[in-house]
């Protein structure tokens, strides 16, 4: 039945686990540059691609495909975070700013996914 | 009174887990900390859970489980999260079957958690893309120390409340 007793193995596993997922963690971090574009995706389609450093301020807001506005991304000192969303648990909205390539924050919610991508080359869309 | 294999015993038993789950998950709703786009929550009505697994018979377990995801989802996430915090019980449910009587009930909570985590970020990498792996690390570390605090409760729980 039930082990009653926290035992060494137990300590061991938990400890291999965390030093595990804490040297990913690093790994990720030390590999990440910083990115120049954000990628926009809404649906699973890429909604737009736009430069991760401007001047000042810029409010991009993002929208459905029935045009209705899901979620506001914001740019400021070369990071990007979402200021406002329709979502019910406004995780996008508590998330951290991000700036790395491979950060992302996603609304679940809202099927956004906001990505930092290193330039590709390809043009900003529509801006 | 007996309907079909379930005694009332068994039956208000299982009600009564599945009232708790909706309590916590209440609870919980009202102090939000989010630090990834699955959120970041301790996940009281794990403790509910993590009982069960040692109180309960496994399809006992299973029913809370599901009504506990359906209750959170429905009520408190909306039908995307309701998606994947399935994957991610039925991930945490089934290492927590395997691991139930060979580790202790707080590393057992742990691993449930991480697997809960591990399952929703799988099936967001799935619909959304893989981009998203880039969380593992994090929601693993999460895990644990969710895992942690809810298996220190549990272990509590499951050693004073006879059923
Ligand atoms: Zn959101």
């Amino acid at each position: 039945m039930r082990k009653r007793k926290f035992s060494v193995i137990d300590i061991i596993i938990v400890v291999v686990v965390l030093a595990t997922a804490l040297s990913a963690l690093i790994f990720i971090n030390a590999m990440g540059n910083d990115g120049n574009k954000v990628e926009i995706i809404v649906n699973g389609v890429v909604f737009s691609t736009v430069n991760l450093k401007t001047d000042e301020k810029k409010e991009i807001e993002i929208k459905d495909s029935k045009g209705k506005v899901t979620n506001i991304l914001v740019l400021e000192n070369d990071t990007a975070y979402v200021e406002w969303a329709t979502c019910k648990n406004q995780d996008c909205v508590h998330h951290n700013r991000i700036s790395k390539v491979g950060e992302s924050i996603v609304c679940l919610p809202n099927n956004v996914e906001i990505n930092i991508i290193e330039n590709t080359g390809v043009e900003d869309a529509a801006w | 009174m007996r309907l079909g294999n379930f005694s009332v015993k068994r039956l208000t038993v299982c009600a009564l887990l599945v009232s708790l789950c909706f309590v916590f998950s209440f609870i919980e709703r009202l102090i939000p900390i989010s630090l990834s786009p699955f959120g970041f929550k301790l996940g009281l009505a794990n403790i509910v859970i993590v009982f069960a697994l040692y109180k309960c018979q496994i399809f006992d377990t299973l029913i809370v489980l599901i009504a506990k995801i359906l209750i959170s989802g429905i009520c408190f996430g909306g039908p995307v999260y309701l998606f994947y915090s399935l994957l991610g019980g039925v991930f945490s449910f089934l290492i927590m079957l395997v691991l139930k009587n060979k580790l202790h009930i707080v590393t057992v909570s742990i691993f449930g958690a991480i697997f809960f985590n591990i399952g929703q970020v799988l099936c967001a990498c799935i619909i959304m893309s893989w981009n998203i792996v880039y969380y593992l690390p994090i929601m693993v570390i999460a895990g644990v120390f969710t895992g942690f605090i809810i298996g220190i409760l549990t272990d509590i729980a499951e050693s004073r409340i006879k059923i």
